[in-house]
């Protein structure tokens, strides 16, 4: 059995032999590391391995510079535009300018209940009509199910993502509904004092399943622009849940 | 009017890009990813120190955007494709003719590693960074950096035969 104080020693000699191959040592210490090696032809050929390790790595097709597609450089651009540009707002309504490349084709988005955005295309109607708690009885399971649960309800299976806080302090949780009949939903709904509030809702067509995952850039987005927390941990998210029962 | 800030956010995209694909392993979330992470960052461009190197800064928010979605999809699993890779990862041909190791083989052999390995050898050994940069990605100490990596690079190597 390997001594334990060897192993530690043979593991702190190869960190220093590999900062030494990248460069990452100060001159005194890289100079006495060259000299250990210079006497060392184990010690040298361990530094031949470090050295070609990241040599291969450098020089395969993995490192290779990644073509942008135009259409996502125009959409980093208007975002720079917008930030440097900051419009008013309709209330409740975020800013969401450009819907994710990979999106589905049906992927329609319906924010706040003012108006939705598709591919090109307004929708002509809000699905879901914002505002307080309209008493849905799924609702109920939005304080019971911790996230990465699911739970069925008689709107249809609920499954709870995340939990967070948003800019206005409030808890916020975002779900996804699938239900029996017609398209899964992802939503964000911010607790108040009256109830849930519909804040965001994305509907994904083309069949079933859970949304396309390039929604998820929408859902980022509309946190981001919400200055929304990092989610809550489960210990965080249970306290918060039990706050509200 | 395009600032420092709007150019070299720009400028990195494709090295956005490749540290997203390496994240996610496919092209379409790493497109995705990249959007997310220009959005957040411009959220917090107050925070941004001018000057100060900004490609560990928006790779610490591509990371944190990627660990967000995986929490999101926890229930989903994640969507592998590795022929999403290879178009993902297209270089040009002048790139292709210099690689001595096919993707498939450095893909295989990065495959067998840990997620914390692969993330340790793609931001020091491909993108450059410093040992004190990647400790700021990832948010851990330097020292842990190094004892991560170097077992990353020995395990690597004694995958690929390197001796």
């Amino acid at each position: 059995m390997a001594d334990p104080h060897d192993t530690a020693r043979d593991e702190m000699m190869n960190e220093t032999i590999m900062a030494f191959v990248d460069g990452e040592l100060p001159p005194h210490e890289a100079a006495r590391v060259r000299q250990m090696l210079c006497d060392d032809a184990a010690l040298a050929a361990r530094a031949e391995l470090f050295s070609r390790s990241r040599k291969v790595l450098s020089q395969s097709p993995l490192a290779a510079v990644p073509t942008v597609d135009p259409v996502l450089i125009a959409r980093v651009r208007s975002i720079a535009d917008r930030t440097a540009r900051p419009e008013v707002l309709p209330f409740r309504r975020p800013a969401l300018p450009w819907v994710p490349m990979a999106l589905a084709a049906s992927l329609a988005l319906i924010v706040g209940g003012v108006a939705g955005y598709g591919l090109g295309e307004r929708t002509t109607a809000p699905i879901v009509q914002a505002g307080a708690d309209d008493g849905g009885p799924w609702r109920q399971a939005l304080a019971a199910v911790p996230s990465g649960e699911s739970r069925q309800t008689a709107a249809g299976r609920l499954t709870a993502i995340a939990s967070f806080h948003d800019g206005a302090g409030r808890l916020c949780r975002e779900v996804e509904l699938a239900p029996e009949i017609g398209a899964p939903s992802t939503q964000v709904l911010c607790r108040a004092d009256d109830g849930w509030h519909l804040e965001l809702r994305l509907v994904g067509g083309g069949g079933g399943g859970y949304a396309a995952a390039s929604s998820h850039g929408v859902v980022d987005a509309f946190l981001a622009a919400r200055n929304a927390s990092a989610p809550l941990s489960p210990d965080a998210e249970r306290r918060a849940l039990e706050a509200l029962r | 009017m395009a600032d420092r800030f709007d150019a070299d956010m720009i400028a990195l995209l494709p090295q956005l890009r490749r540290f997203a694909i390496s994240l996610c392993r496919s092209g379409d979330i790493a497109d995705d990813l990249v959007q997310a992470t220009a959005e957040r960052a411009y959220a917090a461009r107050a925070t941004f120190a001018p000057g100060a190197p900004m490609a560990p800064w928006l790779f610490r928010i591509l990371r944190n955007a990627w660990l967000d979605q995986l929490r999101r999809r926890r229930t989903m699993g994640v969507v592998l494709d590795t022929d999403e890779i290879d178009r993902a990862s297209a270089m040009d041909g002048e790139a292709a003719a210099e690689a001595t190791l096919t993707l498939r083989t450095v893909e295989t052999a990065m495959a067998t590693l840990s997620e914390d390995q692969r993330i340790i050898l793609h931001l020091v050994c491909i993108e450059e960074l410093s040992y004190a940069e990647a400790a700021e990605v990832l948010d851990i100490p330097k020292g842990t950096v190094m004892s991560r990596l170097a077992r990353a690079r020995l395990a690597l190597a004694e995958r690929l035969g390197i001796k």
